[in-house]
C-alpha cells in the first residue's frame, strides 16, 4: 500500500441540493429534480425524497406514490455547470493535484499537504467549511479519505450525508466485506450480474476466488481489475492520466419530449445532434474516422423485423397514454468506420442519416437518439485535404465557427435547423465532456 | 397550495420559476471586487433584496450572462445580468 492520501469529495444529492440552495422554501422538503417540465422521469432527488424510496431514474408518477407531498422541479444545468466550476477553483485553492471526477465528485490528493495540516480529517473539515461558504450554507458534502482512491470514494458514498470517514488498514478489510458490488464505481450491471451468479455479492469476497475461475468467468482484463478492487487497490479507471493527448470520443444521445412521428423531424435531429458533435469535435481541434448511431422507438406489433440490427423488445410494452394502444418497442443501430476524417457537420450527418439511418429496415417513431464521433485525432495529425470544393466548405465552417464561438451555437445554422425548438448542449451528471467545458 | 401573487400560474399550477425575461434596473455594492445587489425597480416598484441565494455563470460563446438569484420577502427572483451589453432582467420568478 502506497503513502498517498487521497480525499473523494461528493456533493450530497447535487441537482437537488442545489435547487434548494437557491430556492429556500425547497429546503427540508422532498424535491424531484426533473429534466424539464412535464417529464416523466426523476432525473435526482433530495436527501428528503430519497428517505421516501425515491430514487434516480424512477418515474415521476411512482415516485409521486412513494412520496405524494414530493415536489417535481426542472433541472438547471447552467446552474450545476457553474456551481462545478466555482468547486473546481475552490479545490485548485485547496489542493495542487485534484481530479474531477464528475459533476458533483472530485479527488483531492492530500500528500503534498501532509506537513500544512494536522491530519487529512482536519482538511476534510477545511473542505466541507469551504464548500459551504462558496454554494451556500444548504450545501453539504461526504468526504472519503484513504490511501486510494477507491476506497476514499467506497467509503465517501456508504457514509451518512455529511460526513468524514477515514478508511485505515484496520478497517479496510471491513469495508471491502460490507459493501455491495453495486455501489463500486466501474462495475455494471452486467458485470454485477455474472459476480451474483457466482455468488459474488462484496468485493472481497473476490480474494477467495482462484485466478483461472476468474479468467474463465471474465476474462484476462477484468479479471486483474477485480482482483485489485478486492484489495482495496485502484482499478484502470481511477489511474489519473494526466498525460491524456486528447478525448478519444464524441457523442451525444437525447430523449425527445414526444415521439418524432415524420421522418423530416427524425432527419431534424440528428443534423441537430451531428451539428454539436462537430461543434465540440471542431472546438477541441480533432477530426473522426468512426461514426455511430442509435435510435429508440416505437414499433406496432404487426412489424415484422427483418434486419438483426433491428431487435424487437417483447418484454417492453410501451403504453400511449390516448389510447391505450400497445406498441413493441422498437431499436436499430449501426456503425460505420470511414476512410477520411469528418470535419464537417455535413459530411457526419450524409454518412449517418443518407448512407444509413435512411436505409434502415423500418422507420418507426423515435423518442431516443444518439449519434457519436469517434477514432479522433488531432488536425495537425491528419492528412490535408485536397479538394478545392472541401476547402470552400471548410471556409464557411470556420466562419460559422468564428461567430458560434463569439455570439454563442447555433447563432447561424444551417436551414436544416429552422424549428425554434433547438437542441442545445447541455452538461450530464458523469461529466464525460469536461476536457470540452474547462478547455 | 397557494396563489401566485404574481398571477401568472393558476392555484393549481406546481411550484416552479416562471420565465417573465422583463427589463429592471438594479442596485448594489462592490464588495472585495464582486458586485453585490442590493435592491432592483421593476415595474415601478423597489425591491429590496434580503439574500443572494446562488450565483450562477452561464458563457456561450463569448457572450456571458450572470443569473443572481434573489430572495425578496420570501420569494426568489432569477436576476440576469448580461455581461456583454450591460443590461438587467428579471428573468424568472418563483411561484407556488
Amino acid at each position: 500500500m502506497s503513502n498517498r492520501i487521497f480525499l473523494h469529495v461528493d456533493i450530497n444529492s447535487y441537482f437537488a441540493t442545489l435547487l434548494q440552495q437557491e430556492t429556500p422554501s425547497l429546503r427540508g422538503k422532498p424535491v424531484g429534480v426533473l429534466k424539464e417540465a412535464g417529464r416523466g422521469c426523476v432525473i435526482a432527488a433530495s436527501k428528503e425524497a430519497k428517505q421516501f424510496g425515491v430514487k434516480t431514474g424512477c418515474r415521476a408518477k411512482d415516485a409521486k406514490l412513494l412520496c405524494p407531498h414530493i415536489q417535481f422541479i426542472p433541472a438547471n444545468f447552467d446552474m450545476y455547470l457553474s456551481a462545478t466550476r466555482q468547486l473546481r477553483d475552490l479545490f485548485l485553492d485547496l489542493s495542487p493535484d485534484i481530479q474531477i471526477f464528475s459533476l458533483d465528485e472530485a479527488f483531492l490528493e492530500f500528500t503534498a499537504l501532509k506537513n500544512i495540516y494536522p491530519s487529512a480529517y482536519i482538511f476534510g473539515q477545511l473542505v466541507q467549511k469551504r464548500i459551504k461558504e462558496t454554494l451556500g450554507e444548504w450545501v453539504t458534502c461526504n468526504v472519503g479519505i484513504a490511501q486510494t482512491k477507491i476506497l476514499a470514494k467506497l467509503t465517501s458514498e456508504v457514509s451518512p450525508k455529511n460526513s468524514i470517514t477515514e478508511v485505515t488498514e484496520d478497517n479496510k478489510s471491513l469495508l471491502l466485506s460490507t459493501v455491495n458490488f453495486a455501489d463500486v464505481c466501474g462495475v455494471g450491471y452486467r458485470l454485477e450480474k455474472k459476480l451474483l451468479e457466482l455468488g459474488v455479492r462484496h468485493p472481497y469476497q473476490i480474494n477467495f476466488l482462484s485466478q483461472a475461475d476468474l479468467e474463465k468467468h471474465f476474462g484476462p482484463f477484468w479479471s486483474v481489475q477485480l482482483q485489485k478492487i478486492a484489495q482495496g487497490e485502484d482499478p484502470h479507471f481511477l489511474v489519473h492520466q494526466r498525460d491524456t493527448p486528447h478525448m478519444k470520443s464524441v457523442s451525444r444521445s437525447i430523449t425527445g419530449f414526444k415521439l418524432a412521428r415524420t421522418e423530416a423531424a427524425v432527419q431534424q435531429v440528428i443534423y441537430n445532434l451531428c451539428a454539436e458533435v462537430m461543434y465540440k469535435t471542431r472546438k477541441m481541434n480533432l477530426a473522426g474516422r468512426h461514426v455511430g448511431i442509435s435510435l429508440t422507438g416505437t414499433s406496432s406489433p404487426s412489424s415484422i423485423f427483418p434486419d438483426s440490427n433491428l431487435s424487437n423488445q417483447d418484454t417492453t410494452i410501451v403504453q400511449d397514454g390516448w389510447n391505450r394502444r400497445t406498441h413493441r418497442q422498437a431499436y436499430w443501430s449501426s456503425h460505420k468506420t470511414s476512410q477520411q476524417y469528418i470535419q464537417h457537420t455535413q459530411e457526419l450527418y450524409s454518412i449517418l442519416y443518407d448512407e444509413m439511418a435512411s436505409h434502415r429496415p423500418e422507420q418507426f417513431p423515435v423518442i431516443r437518439f444518439r449519434v457519436s464521433l469517434s477514432l479522433l485525432k488531432p488536425i495537425t495529425q491528419i492528412p490535408q485535404v485536397l479538394w478545392e470544393e472541401w476547402w470552400k466548405k471548410e471556409q464557411v465552417e470556420q466562419a460559422c465557427d468564428e461567430i458560434s464561438k463569439k455570439y454563442g451555437l447555433f447563432t447561424v445554422r444551417s436551414g436544416r435547423l429552422h424549428a425554434p425548438d433547438l437542441i442545445r448542449p447541455e452538461v450530464t451528471g458523469f461529466f464525460g465532456d469536461q476536457s470540452y467545458y474547462f478547455d | 397550495m397557494t396563489h401566485c401573487i404574481f398571477g401568472y400560474c393558476s392555484a393549481k399550477t406546481k411550484a416552479m420559476y416562471h420565465k417573465l425575461h422583463e427589463p429592471c434596473a438594479v442596485v448594489g455594492v462592490y464588495n472585495q471586487g464582486k458586485f453585490i445587489p442590493k435592491k432592483f425597480l421593476w415595474k415601478n416598484n423597489q425591491y429590496a433584496i434580503d439574500q443572494l441565494t446562488f450565483i450562477t455563470d452561464i458563457a456561450d460563446g463569448n457572450v456571458k450572462k450572470r443569473m443572481y438569484s434573489a430572495q425578496v420577502n420570501g420569494n426568489v427572483y432569477r436576476l440576469l445580468f448580461n455581461r456583454t451589453d450591460e443590461k438587467w432582467f428579471v428573468e424568472e420568478v418563483w411561484c407556488e
